[in-house]
């Protein structure tokens, strides 16, 4: 059995796409073969539910979890897409004070002794209690940034607060590895100066580049749909997420979907770049 | 109005030479914080040293005080009156600079100590409102340890080690090198905070707040390879920036500070010249 990795998904900065990217990163691991579980930080106002479409299924969440009420067998749901991924909800009632620290560490360690691999921890936006908690026994971190002012400047103050607040930098072990995963791109506003380039992002937050997620509609639909994006066929979401997952898995593959489309014989030789 | 500033200035004992098998007499330095009058009406100060008072918290509790009355035309409030008013910052009185002579005897009934008017409290009362804001930033940590560890004065240079930080400095972070240098071998980005009592010397780019001297050297200098900070302070004296002037902006530059006719300024220059 190999070791448990921990995931934090973390922006600081509210409606970046945190959740997609956690519902479409935990698919993309666990459609490669890894155990992988998703947890929903976000108490009292649970989404991953809705965006893995397992909503109604929901009978025990994370927080009975910790208060002893109900075993994570009861309370994590199969993914119905994949054998490998597990859901832990958020509970809808309850605030962020219920999430306990010793709670969420007894939580995830029952979890690494169920064999998971990963461990993908949605954060809630915000510097607060419930964004702290989960990322503070992250291993890993991917820091969702929209490619504008506002967001980078939230994901550096919550990358201060990695180094600050994880348990690895507590403890003064190898630090929080992180990832910059720029979401909602588009390529377009990039040229015409409307928005960030990833290489402004890279050079402002100084973290590696885990991938682009362009913006899209189909985003939109497929949490309507109560789909994660990654599951969109042919779409150029799907595909980008399927690239951050190789990436994170050690994979050298090449950034796409970071130029203007222009629909040319020479562009789809070439692809992206 | 703005009557009040906080300032770092060093008290310094006088060397005795004598053998003393039972103590030691050395020189030290200890960090004061200065109150400057300008204006002597008793209600105006109480109002605005409440809401000094409450924004400071107990930041400066357990440091020493000096009152300055150098700046001031008139004559001065009850001493007795002001050493309360000094208290409600937590702050111990040492002493009085700038005293009429017709007052000294009070100073001594009240255990205080008459210091003469330095050049640099004079400074300090005639930069007030430009100061006021870096150093009230500046102050608490400063201040917090101020009874316990000697601290560099302008007559030392900083002897304190330097701290050498390797990782990027965060927004929303604060870093303090107390007694010596910062070295940013990662830059800082905006909405950090750098401070030191020596100098601040910044390899990657510098988009954050930059105080070098923070405990009174005026001598502290930022160095920086790519400049683009929020605001840059020398000793209390400091200089925010709107929007960055083409010539500095991203260009290495050093920030000094540069008295001239009594005023102090910061002075942006480049870090190599030619």
């Amino acid at each position: 059995m190999s070791e448990t990795r921990i995931v934090v998904v973390t922006s600081g900065k509210g409606g970046v796409g945190k959740t997609t990217t956690s519902a479409s990163f935990a698919s993309g691991l666990a459609l490669r073969g890894h155990k992988t579980a998703v947890v929903d930080f976000d108490v009292g106002l649970r989404n991953l539910d809705l965006i893995m479409g397992c909503e109604r299924r929901v009978v025990y969440d994370f927080v009975n979890v910790i208060n002893q009420e109900a075993s994570l067998n009861q309370a994590l749901i199969k993914d119905k897409h994949s054998e490998n991924l597990f859901v832990l909800p958020a509970s809808q009632t309850r605030d962020k004070d219920a999430l306990k620290e010793e709670g969420v560490e007894r939580v995830l360690n029952d979890m690494r002794t169920m064999g998971f691999e990963y461990i993908v921890c949605d954060s809630p936006a915000g510097i607060e209690h419930g964004a702290v908690m989960a990322l503070t026994f992250a291993d890993d971190a991917i820091i969702v940034t929209n490619p504008e002012v506002s967001s980078v400047r939230d994901s550096d103050r919550i990358l201060g607060i990695l180094q600050a607040k994880s348990r690895r930098a507590k403890e003064g072990r190898e630090p929080v590895k992180e990832h910059l995963l720029l979401t909602r791109y588009a390529p377009k506003r990039v040229d015409t100066g409307e928005m960030l380039s990833h290489e402004d992002v890279r050079d402002l937050l100084k973290i590696p580049l885990l991938g682009v997620i362009p913006e899209s509609e189909a985003v939109l639909h497929a949490s309507n749909q109560g789909q994660p994006a990654i599951h969109m066929q042919d779409q150029p979401v799907a595909q980008a997420y399927q690239d951050v997952v190789a990436r994170f898995l050690g994979e050298e593959i090449p950034l796409r979907f970071t130029t203007a489309e222009k629909r040319g014989l020479l562009q789809r030789l070439f692809g992206g770049k | 109005m703005r009557i009040l500033t906080l300032h770092g200035v060093s008290a310094l004992v006088n060397r005795v030479s004598r053998k003393a098998q039972s103590f030691r007499l050395r020189g030290t330095t200890v960090p004061v914080i200065t109150l400057a009058l300008s204006s002597a009406d008793e209600a105006t100060l109480e109002a605005d040293i409440a809401a000094k008072v409450q924004e400071a918290g107990d930041s400066l509790a357990g440091g020493l005080a000096v009152i300055d009355l150098s700046a001031l035309g008139e004559a001065p409030p009850r001493l007795t009156w002001l050493v309360g008013q000094v208290r409600r910052f937590g702050l111990l009185p040492v002493g009085v600079i700038g005293l009429r002579e017709e007052q000294a005897a009070e100073v001594s009934g009240l255990g205080l100590a008459l210091l003469p008017a330095t050049a640099a409290s004079a400074r300090s009362a005639e930069a007030a409102p430009r100061e006021a804001r870096a150093l009230r930033d500046a102050a608490p940590e400063a201040a917090t340890d101020a009874p316990v560890e000697p601290k560099p004065s302008a007559v030392a240079p900083p002897a304190g080690a330097s701290m050498v930080v390797d990782r990027p400095v965060r927004s929303g972070q604060r870093i303090y090198a107390r007694g010596g240098d910062l070295v940013l071998l990662a830059g800082a980005s905006a909405g950090s905070e750098l401070i030191a009592d020596g100098n601040i010397h910044c390899y990657g780019p510098l988009r954050g707040r930059a105080l070098a001297g923070a405990s009174g050297d005026q001598d502290a200098q930022v160095f920086a390879l790519d400049f683009e900070a929020e605001l840059v302070s020398v000793a209390g004296v400091y200089k925010a920036f709107e929007r960055l002037p083409a010539e500095v902006r991203g260009k290495a530059i050093r920030a000094s500070l540069e008295t001239r006719g009594g005023q102090s300024q910061i002075l942006l220059s480049p870090l190599v010249e030619g």
